[in-house]
């Protein structure tokens, strides 16, 4: 079956989480051979920078290729992310109406993962920053503010959706 | 960790390019290709050799596991066509006709990064799989070739 994330995952047989620890398993030696080389700013800013750029890129080619608006994208993706990666989170759902959707995230095995390897901010540009980018596809109709994160050592995740009426 | 096998060696490997290839994009543009090259060759390198002395418990450190190696992990899932020429217990020598890794890194046209990322694990793997073996290949499909020419031997 081909999924609007097939680009991300892969394969989508394979559990997110166990594609993020192979990406981890080899990332993290070679960004620790590059902190060694560069020192750690520079070495993280540019493995910042080349994951938020392919990140961006990425999800934004892919709500293009999905019809309808902005919110229908961004409703498409989330909920195909949500297909894999509900397993790996326990959340609670605070508010919903039409024009906002509260949800505090207080397990995730992605931070913990993460967290143990010591590459929260690794962690963060692999896993968080996707709900970002899928957010951006919803522009102009879906906004997120999220104010902490596990990853970052908050006790939750605290995703706050607005929505524009229709 | 999910068994190896059961996600396949292609799979893998297609999942870590999606994120080094990014990176060694990066890399690139900042320092330029040669000190990029270097400093990511030398982790792989380090990698690979984890990976053959994991590999060498799984399947024997010599000849036969070699083989049993490159046709159930690295073949698996479709990902090389192998032809063996040639065993015994100091050489093995096999023909790759098809590489699907070949495949996927050329379909992105980003060969040299397969030939970096990809094909530069093998003599590394080797090491870490044996002290005795070694691997001698003077072309990959990759680079072009119509076929890889694996060639294993005892070290004289």
């Amino acid at each position: 079956m081909t999924g609007v994330l097939d680009d991300y995952l892969v394969d989508p047989r394979i559990s997110l989480l166990d594609k993020t620890r192979i990406q981890a398993q080899v990332l993290v030696p070679v960004l620790r051979a590059l902190r060694t080389e560069l020192g750690k700013d520079k070495a993280d800013a540019i493995v910042k920078q080349a994951l938020r750029d392919w990140s961006r890129q990425l999800f934004a080619a892919i709500g293009e290729g999905i019809e309808g608006s902005p919110r229908r994208k961004w409703a498409t993706l989330q909920g195909a992310l949500n297909d894999v990666s509900a397993r790996e989170v326990e959340f609670e759902i605070r508010h919903q109406d039409k024009e906002a959707l509260d949800i505090d995230v207080t397990r995730c095995r992605f931070a913990e993962f993460f967290r143990a390897l010591g590459e929260p901010e690794l962690g963060a540009l692999l896993i968080c920053e996707t709900d970002v980018d899928i957010a951006a596809a919803g522009e102009g109709e879906v906004s997120l503010d999220r104010a902490q994160t596990l990853m970052r050592g908050a006790p939750s995740c605290t995703f706050r959706y607005k929505f524009t009426p229709r | 960790m999910s068994d190896e096998i059961a996600i396949g060696h292609l799979q893998k490997r297609k999942i870590e390019a999606r994120v080094l290839i990014p990176f060694i994009t990066a890399c690139r543009e900042k320092f330029g290709d040669g000190p990029t090259r270097e400093a990511v060759a030398a982790t792989i390198r380090v990698l690979a050799a984890e990976e053959g002395a994991k590999w060498a418990g799984s399947f024997g450190g010599d000849v036969a596991g070699l083989r049993e190696l490159a046709e159930t992990v690295w073949a698996g899932g479709g990902g090389l066509d192998i032809q063996v020429l040639d065993q015994a217990d100091d050489r093995l020598a096999f023909n790759v006709t098809r590489c699907r890794y070949a495949e996927f890194f050329k379909e992105l046209g980003l060969e040299d990064l397969g030939s970096l990322i990809h094909c530069s694990r093998d003599h590394a793997m080797v090491a870490g799989f044996s002290d005795d073996l070694e691997l001698a290949r003077s072309q990959t499909i990759m680079e072009g070739a119509s076929c890889c020419d694996f060639r294993f031997r005892r070290k004289t």
